[in-house]
């Protein structure tokens, strides 16, 4: 009871806030922000105690588990947010505050520098053996605060002092002495088996590559002698720690610490201080760079560098220690289930291609009667009907070729066929009718999109119930079996039989009717045509073979059911069905945007010419809404190619005979650990999506342009 | 003659039933409607139904029944209970909310950043940034995954300097594995360059003389951004807070790479361990999936007409 209750009371509460929240997105004020932010704080937090607490509001360990996710939430939010705006003050003294910058960036830069040195366990610590400040469990980065801290006031200090220096030749002694003081620390603290055994010969060479590269640079930035000793100190470092052998002599190392810091704060020291209209420059460049700095660090973080890394994986072995060149494209290439040929040949027996074959001779009869009709001669006059029999006829060619090619290749290129093709018919169907709809458009499309907002993972549960197969001589649990074992039993019955095929009959008469009637009124008769052929069909499968999931087993008629999931090479049709019912709603919505915004005098001209409604839309709406449509497609081929969580969760991890790249990449990289091969997999993806995306892009910055 | 004439204009009560009758494509989309809802409406009625029930009928036997019960609904629902989701709940929201502010605030700077901002390069970059767009998910999983740590002595990056055989750690996140922190660290990398892209177009489609009198009035662009730009782009903004926040919430293959063991993995990953797990909890996935399917269908429900127009800004999420 105290579920219901709640249960009732969170749909309600949860309904509310999410309508208030509505209403003021919708008044669209300043305020607003204030208002939507508490009020998606308060539904937050309904959602989170009702949810852990239905059954008992206030446990123990529940509540510390809410607690611990609200306080990392806001800390994350806050601290991501919080450091953006902090920078953004800290930029805004830039112009006006230049001391107080200097000052702020030498302790930044400081605190960043050391940290990275104790980070790396270079340094030892100061205080004591242990350190004193467990600030954060980062394996010995900002846990040992000491570092940081001494590194920022240390440049801070100095930055300040060289940003208030009156002259060149101060500024740089500021700088000498800042740099001793901190190479002397470096120096006495280098761990022993962190100290360099200097090559001198390497050490100047690098010192006078870079130290000419920032000469060079400094020619061009007019600032000759500090780009020189920047470039300098950094070459000299380079060449001291980075190229030698460490450990090798239990010197102090204090030339190799303190020559560098050197030369690199004198170096800061030497120069110009910035006037007040150079500054202003910097300032609005350094506010561009914090505008966009979050942003750009999370995509090299996320997506440029791993790009990088996966490309790199893909040549490795499968523990990513050795190259293996091609090795990985080969054996994906030719291994037996990426392309599987071998029962081409039963294409051409299928009833698919029969099927095909008749509509394509319908599509030229079609076309070559409309010729005639039109022109008087035995020319092909492309129409409504003539080219969607040709296209569908092409479908199923291509259905009918990939049913029986197997491997995860073709099973993909299937997928995205079948999805891309029948979602988009579909939705651009209901949206042509929602469009003429009397009564419910709304509800009806709202209806239709609800898949959108389920998880993939939700949509593959509510199918598997659907797809269920049960033991023949039981009721079926699942609707799709349970509707084709009533109808083996319904066509195999007495009465009920003969009754449906009187009505069947009924149909067809009254079908056959209004194709006479059409013909006589020279209208077009295809979609009843259609709709008769079909009637006709059903009518011939009840009175001769029959219909539905039925077997003969000695005589005695027993129910058959069909294993949705796991017989081959159908089930990969099922898995489909289910992507179909979640990307129809997406089409439908973009369709109906498209023909709500077909100009409505070009519809008005149509109808004052005579066209009929038919004719509207395959010579008016659909030309106009075209482009819409290769948006859509293309969305959708994207979005296909990548498949993952259908196969994997409805379709029992491609095991039978319906695996994808993507669910294949997923089990060589995660369950068997192959990453070699896996990368391999990721990296044929991209390439396949690559030119689709390509298009895409362009497609929208013509768009935005 | 007169009135047949003006019949048209006020049809009779027969006519009028007569029109509805064979108004073929109303009753062809609602029949539509009627198989597209079947399937999840099988789903929630299956969910009122105990264990015994659900393996012997189809869910239309739910009210000649007589029985329906919550006992699905308390097994996943109670804290204790083995197939308790609650854990999993709190997760995905702990996912679910940073994943969705953070990129949309990043987003919005960096939208501001390339529209309003004059700067060298400004059309090269930003060109480059939706170009990654083109980048699938699977691409970048395997680097994150070892980024935060996967079970190997550390995760981390680290940089090996060239000429040389040292290595400098970069930035130790050897702390992150199995968090729900790396999975929202990776939804808000990849939700970026669509977001900017759906936000510039916005953001940059804003009055330019409103910029030009606060800029005027000394506001530097922090305080543009702050006080003119933000409010405006609330409608943008939600429109986009409701997709990533579905997009996430829905989320499996980041989150199955990620916690994929994890007890307290979020709700996607534990639905499909329970599907995996045929004979004892099968009866118990109908519930799961309704509450896992709530928060993002109610959601839906309510702020509609804000995806709707999220979707049709920019319907090339990849």
């Amino acid at each position: 009871m105290t579920l219901v209750l709640g249960l009732v009371t969170l749909v309600g509460l949860i309904g509310f806030a999410l309508k208030s929240l509505g209403d003021l997105l919708v008044s669209n004020r300043p305020k607003g922000l204030t208002f939507t932010a508490l009020l998606v704080g308060l539904l937050l937090l309904i959602f989170v105690v009702g949810g852990a607490s239905l059954s008992e509001i206030v446990s123990g360990r529940k509540m510390e588990r809410v607690l611990e996710m609200l306080g990392t939430v806001f800390l994350s939010v806050f601290v991501c947010v919080g450091v953006w705006v902090l920078l953004n003050l800290f930029v805004a003294q830039m112009a006006r505050g230049w001391r107080i910058f200097s000052a702020i960036l030498g302790a930044v830069l400081g605190a960043g520098f050391f940290g990275l040195l104790r980070g790396n366990r270079s340094v030892l610590p100061i205080f004591a053996e242990e350190d004193p400040f467990e600030l954060l469990s980062g394996g010995g980065w900002l846990g040992r605060a000491e570092w940081p801290v001494i590194g920022a006031l240390l440049f801070g200090v100095a930055f300040a002092a060289i940003a208030a220096a009156p002259n060149k030749q101060v500024r740089a002694a500021i700088g000498v002495v800042a740099g001793i003081v901190a190479g002397a620390l470096l120096a006495n603290y280098v761990k022993l088996w962190h100290r360099p055994a200097i090559d001198w010969v390497e050490t100047l060479i690098a010192t006078a590559v870079v130290g000419g590269i920032g000469a060079a640079i400094g020619v061009r930035k007019n600032a000759l002698v500090r780009y020189a000793l920047l470039g300098a100190g950094l070459g000299f470092a380079f060449g001291a720690w980075a190229l030698a052998p460490f450990g090798r002599t239990i010197d102090a190392p204090w030339i190799a610490a303190i020559v560098p810091m050197v030369l690199i704060m004198a170096g800061i020291g030497w120069g110009s201080v910035p006037t007040e209209r150079e500054r202003a420059q910097l300032e609005s460049r350094a506010q561009a760079a914090v505008f966009l700095a979050p942003a750009l660090i999370f995509l090299t973080i996320a997506l440029v560098v791993p790009a990088i890394r996966t490309g790199i994986l893909s040549f490795k072995d499968r523990d990513s220690e050795l190259f293996v060149g091609l090795d990985n494209y080969t054996e994906l290439f030719t291994a037996e289930n990426s392309f599987d040929t071998s029962n081409w040949a039963d294409m051409f027996t299928s009833r698919l291609f029969f099927v095909a074959m008749v509509l394509v001779v319908i599509g030229v009869l079609v076309g070559l009667i409309t010729g005639i009709r039109r022109n008087g001669s035995a020319s092909y006059e492309s129409g409504p009907t003539s080219v969607g029999a040709l296209l569908l006829a092409v479908f199923l060619f291509s259905f009918a070729a990939l049913s029986v090619l197997r491997g995860t290749f073709f099973n993909n290129l299937w997928w995205v066929l079948t999805v891309v093709s029948v979602a988009t018919a579909l939705g651009l169907a209901i949206a042509v009718l929602a469009d003429r709809a009397t009564f419910g458009e709304k509800a009806a499309k709202s209806l239709i999109f609800m898949p959108m907002a389920i998880s993939f993972v939700g949509a593959s549960i509510v199918w598997r119930l659907q797809y269920q197969a049960r033991d023949i001589r039981k009721n079926q649990t699942g609707v799709l079996n349970a509707v084709w074992v009533e109808l083996g039993r319904l066509s195999n019955s007495g009465a009920p039989r003969i009754m449906i095929m009187i009505v069947l009959a009924g149909l067809l008469a009254l079908g056959l009717l209004r194709i006479v009637r059409r013909v006589q009124a020279d209208q077009p008769f295809t979609l009843a045509a259609i709709t008769t052929f079909s009637i006709g069909w059903l009518l011939y499968r009840f009175a001769g073979p029959r219909l539905g999931g039925f077997q003969t087993v000695n005589g005695e008629t027993l129910p058959d059911t069909v294993l949705f999931l796991t017989e081959r090479p159908f089930n990969n049709v099922f898995l489909m069905i289910i992507l179909i019912w979640m990307q129809v709603g997406f089409a439908m919505v973009i369709f109906s945007a498209a023909i709500k915004a077909v100009p409505a005098e070009f519809i008005e001209a149509a109808e004052v010419d005579g066209a009929t409604e038919s004719q509207t839309f395959f010579n008016v709406t659909l030309p106009t809404i075209l482009p819409t449509v290769g948006v859509v497609v293309t969305t959708m081929i994207v979005q296909v190619t990548k498949v993952f969580d259908i196969v994997s969760v409805a379709g029992g991890g491609g095991k039978f005979g319906n695996n994808v790249l993507a669910n294949q990449m997923f089990d060589e990289s995660f369950n068997i650990g192959n990453i070699g091969f896996g990368a391999t997999i990721a990296m044929v993806m991209f390439a396949m999506v690559l030119p689709v995306m390509i298009y895409n892009i362009l497609n929208m910055q013509k768009g935005a342009a | 003659m007169a009135t047949v004439l003006h019949q048209p204009k006020q049809p009779g009560i027969g006519e009028r039933i007569y029109q509805r009758l064979t108004d073929v494509p109303t009753w062809a989309l609602w029949f539509l409607v009627l198989v597209w809802t079947i399937p999840s409406f099988g789903l929630f009625a299956n969910s009122f139904r105990d264990r015994d029930a659900q393996r012997n009928d189809a869910f239309w036997n739910l009210l000649s029944e007589r029985r329906g019960t919550l006992e699905n609904y308390e097994a996943v629902l109670s804290s204790g209970a083995t197939n308790d989701l609650t854990d999993s709940l709190i997760t995905s929201l702990a996912i679910a909310v940073p994943a969705t502010i953070i990129p949309i605030a990043f987003a919005a700077f960096a939208a501001y950043g390339f529209a309003w901002i004059d700067f060298k390069g400004r059309k090269w970059l930003f060109i480059a940034t939706v170009s990654l767009l083109a980048i699938p998910l699977q691409v970048a999983l395997i680097p994150l995954l070892q980024l935060f740590g996967d079970g190997t002595p550390f995760g981390g990056a680290h940089l090996t300097m060239p000429l040389t055989d040292k290595t400098l750690t970069v930035l130790p996140l050897n702390n992150l594995a199995g968090k729900a922190s790396s999975v929202w660290l990776t939804h808000t990398g990849f939700a970026m360059p669509f977001s900017i892209f759906l936000l510039h177009n916005y953001i940059s489609q804003l009055p330019k003389e409103l910029f030009e009198s606060a800029r005027i009035d000394g506001a530097n662009h922090f305080g543009i951004f702050w006080r003119l730009v933000l409010p405006l782009s609330i409608p943008a903004l939600a429109s986009f807070a409701i997709f990533q926040f579905l997009w996430t919430w829905n989320d499996y293959l980041i989150a199955n790479t990620m916690l994929g063991f994890e007890s307290s993995a979020p709700t996607t990953v534990r639905i499909a361990n329970l599907a995996g797990d045929f004979d004892n909890t099968d009866h118990l996935l109908t519930a799961a999936a309704f509450v896992q399917a709530f928060v993002p269908v109610s959601v839906f429900f309510a702020l509609q007409r804000y995806f709707v127009r999220g979707l049709l800004a920019g319907s090339v999420k990849g």
